[in-house]
């Protein structure tokens, strides 16, 4: 039967006829922290460290087959914490990627169009990211940002949309034009109005 | 109006063609608009070329990774507005050369875009004719670096005419490193050809003696490509009604179609007794020969042989006149393109080349008939590369050999694999053509070649059409060639003595300064290494400057002299150019690369001391002779 470890103390969880998945687990535990305003932040299955352990292909996964479960907590705070500086770090890589995605496609070098889905790709994750983080401050009463974010959102589809449009029409000039002016002023935007603090 | 008119007066002192064309110019032409920080843009097919925002910002971008390479000349395709060799010209790239595939974006923009201060630059050169850009990077030196640039929407919007520009200007670039290979390869060969032969000279009259004695008369020329099969039978027909000239190489070929033609005109520096019968044939044609031929070829039974003196030889510059010839024909590099401006000399008209397919066909690169007996072309389109396996006459095994692979229009558009050699007698073609229109020349120039590469500027057309159309009247060939014959005017032998005697003085005095040289060099050599020896080592270093102005003045009565040398010359060129760019060795390896060319020089000119006092002294006593003779 395995152990289950939770911030370094053992807990009982009753594995049914050795049937119960790791999601049932981690579902049973967040539940009961839920009102000590905790997440689950890491998982350690049989000493080592799960980096990818939200992914339904590790969740899935039945407790038998495993000897040693760690689960270490964070609260609300921390996990917003983190968060934010995740938001930053998208949005610190998704200008490099912007502004050397603008040199590529000004100069003609062929890596434009893969840096150009990982600007597309980093702002899909900033967007996701704050809005998580805006729906979760507002659902634990913490005041994550100085103004609503909601606010960009718009603005950025409409200028992913209109990338789009220049990289389908091959209007190379235009996707520059587009990242330089119109996106990353966003980006520098949020960046500057959004957060109370910087990573 | 103000703005274009700078522009037409600052283009027409660089390019006046194009100056021309565009002040006659009624088509459409794109509309500039302001970018949001003021400056200029504009949208072709629906789309800005240079950014809305700021296109000095974008061309500084593009300058940069240009710039970053450090070529010696940049190729711009398309000039857009001109931010972008504005901001080359800025960052210090000057030597430029645009080419703007589109009339109406060149008179939209010189009509809204004051350029004049860049088109007014003498290493800034701006085309609108492909051919005439070709022209121009056929000038540069082989050894320069070149970059070519397109920024994405020309590329996009000119797709055709990028990849015709992209063929075309590695074509001409890759001549011109050819063009050295060859100088280093040949330049001795041929001195010691000219040499070898000016006891000829005076023998066989010079190609110019037939200066108009065909006038309105056609002229074949028949190169060896593989498509003479398919026509070559068809030239019997043009016997005694037209000239017929064969390359060297398309010789025996004709004969095997009946066809002796009229001239064989060869210039290799090396002997070839194989491409003649040495029998009958042979006694029915004329030779005409290249001064620098080799001797052999100047041995060879024919009915009667000529001369011609080429430019690109410094001796036959000097001396031609004296020869009695007042004429270097113009040259591509090939027989055919030397013997096609020959048949304007003579006054023909049409001039019609056949078997000038200049590409591969598809069993080998010559007509059957010829040297090559058997060859397998094998075509590597992915490494662009052509080898060829060959059976040739004289020869037990296979050669090979093998060229990197070129490309050309085909007669019917598409393109033909090709090589260096050909793509830039090609291109000598379609500047001969360019060159006679210009001069306002009637005589129509045909290329009845029926296969092959499509040759701009030339009338294309079938041999039977030529035949049906302009060959018509017989001809008195024998007659018109002895009569010019006749009137040859002679050479003057003690001319062509001083002129020997001259360039040999000089040529000892050359080699003595050289020897001087080195000495001076090896022992500043030896300063350098001690202490305290900067002082002397100086003035040793101002003595060989002294030394070597001497040297030059006494080079240039006999210029010669370093066409021997062109490997060591074209050894220093490269080392110089190395140190240009950024690679210093350290002094002492300058002295040493010095050393060396002074010591190749000496050496030169020990060499060819000998032979010029040979050929002064045995002129001399034909000389003589002559006027012996002549008192007799």
């Amino acid at each position: 039967m395995a152990q289950v470890y939770l911030d370094g103390m053992r807990l009982e969880f009753e594995d049914r006829e050795n049937r119960s998945t790791i999601k049932e687990l981690i579902d049973t535990i967040e539940k009961d922290l839920a009102g000590l305003r905790r997440f689950v932040m890491e998982l350690w299955i049989d000493g080592e460290m799960l980096e990818e352990w939200r992914s339904s292909q590790v969740l899935s996964r039945p407790l038998s087959i495993y000897s040693d479960f760690k689960l270490k907590t964070a609260s609300m705070e921390e996990v917003a914490l983190e968060g934010l500086d995740l938001v930053q770090e998208y949005i610190k890589v998704t200008k490099e990627n912007i502004d050397a995605c603008v040199k590529d496609l000004r100069v003609g070098n062929g890596r434009a169009d893969a840096l150009m889905s990982s600007v597309f790709d980093g702002f899909v994750e900033i967007v996701k990211t704050v809005d998580a983080l805006a729906r979760g401050g507002e659902r634990y009463s913490m005041d994550l940002f100085r103004e609503n974010p909601a606010q960009y959102f718009n603005p950025v589809i409409r200028g992913l949309e209109e990338l789009r449009e220049a990289r389908d029409g091959r209007d190379s000039v235009a996707a520059a034009d587009i990242l330089e002016y119109e996106l990353k002023p966003l980006l520098e935007e949020m960046e500057e109005n959004l957060f109370h603090y910087y990573a | 109006m103000e703005i274009l008119r700078s522009n037409l007066d600052a283009l027409q002192l660089r390019n006046r063609p194009l100056a021309d064309k565009l002040e006659a110019y009624q088509g459409p032409f794109v509309t500039v608009e302001k970018a949001k920080n003021g400056s200029a843009t504009f949208r072709h097919m629906g789309k800005h070329f240079h950014s809305a925002y700021g296109p000095e910002k974008e061309a500084s971008c593009q300058a940069d990774e240009i710039t970053s390479k450090k070529p010696d000349w940049v190729l711009l395709f398309g000039l857009g507005c001109g931010h972008l060799l504005k901001a080359l010209v800025d960052k210090g790239c000057s030597k430029i050369f645009v080419y703007e595939p589109s009339m109406e974006i060149l008179s939209g923009v010189l009509a809204s875009v004051d350029l004049s201060g860049l088109l007014s630059s003498r290493t800034v050169f701006l085309y609108e004719d492909p051919t005439a850009l070709v022209a121009g990077i056929r000038e540069l030196d082989g050894f320069d670096t070149l970059i070519a640039y397109a920024p994405a929407p020309y590329k996009l919007a000119f797709a055709q005419e990028f990849v015709d520009f992209n063929t075309r200007v590695n074509n001409a670039h890759i001549t011109n490193k050819v063009c050295i290979k060859t100088d280093i390869d040949s330049r001795e060969n041929w001195i010691e050809n000219y040499f070898g032969n000016i006891s000829r000279f005076d023998e066989y009259p010079p190609v110019d003696t037939l200066k108009g004695a065909f006038k309105g008369v056609p002229m074949i020329i028949a190169g060896a490509g593989p498509s003479l099969a398919k026509n070559a039978h068809l030239l019997k027909e043009a016997k005694g009604k037209a000239v017929i000239v064969a390359a060297i190489t398309a010789y025996k070929p004709l004969l095997k179609y009946g066809v002796v033609p009229d001239f064989v005109i060869a210039s290799e520096k090396v002997d070839l007794p194989e491409y003649f019968t040495h029998g009958e044939d042979d006694l029915k044609t004329r030779l005409i020969l290249a001064e620098v031929a080799h001797p052999g070829m100047f041995e060879r039974k024919v009915k009667e042989k000529f001369v011609f003196f080429n430019p690109f030889v410094s001796l036959s510059r000097a001396q031609a006149h004296y020869w009695g010839s007042s004429y270097l024909p113009s040259s591509g590099g090939s027989v055919t393109t030397s013997a096609f401006d020959m048949a304007i000399m003579f006054g023909c008209d049409p001039v019609v080349l056949v078997g000038q397919d200049l590409c591969f066909g598809e069993n080998g690169t010559h007509v059957p008939g010829g040297v090559y007996v058997a060859q397998d072309v094998k075509i590597d389109r992915e490494n662009c590369k052509v080898s060829i396996d060959e059976d040739y006459v004289t020869l037990k095994d296979k050669a090979h050999s093998s060229f990197e692979l070129l490309w050309l229009k085909g007669l019917d558009g598409a393109p033909v694999p090709s090589k260096f050699d050909w793509v830039s007698f090609h291109q000598w073609f379609e500047n001969y053509a360019i060159s006679l229109k210009n001069a306002g020349s009637t005589v129509r120039v045909i290329n009845a070649t029926e296969g092959g590469a499509y040759i701009d500027g030339l009338e294309h057309t079938t041999l039977a059409e030529v035949l049906e159309k302009y060959v018509k009247n017989e001809v008195q060939l024998d007659a018109m060639i002895a009569g010019a014959v006749a009137r040859r005017v002679l050479p003057d032998i003690p001319a062509i003595t001083a002129s020997l005697e001259e360039m040999n003085n000089s040529l000892k005095e050359i080699g003595r300064l050289a020897d001087s040289i080195y000495r001076e060099v090896s022992s500043l050599k030896r300063e350098l290494g001690r202490e305290g020896g900067t002082l002397k080592a100086g003035r040793k270093a101002a003595k060989v400057k002294r030394l070597e102005e001497g040297l030059f003045q006494a080079a240039e009565r006999s210029p010669f002299i370093w066409e021997t040398l062109m490997a060591s010359i074209f050894e220093l060129k490269e080392y110089l150019r190395e140190e240009a760019h950024g690679g210093t060795k350290g002094i002492e390896k300058d002295i040493e690369a010095i050393q060396k060319a002074y010591g190749a020089l000496s050496k030169g000119c020990a060499k060819f001391v000998p032979v010029l006092t040979a050929a002064a002294s045995s002129l001399k006593s034909r000389g003589e002779g002559a006027l012996k003779k002549a008192a007799v």
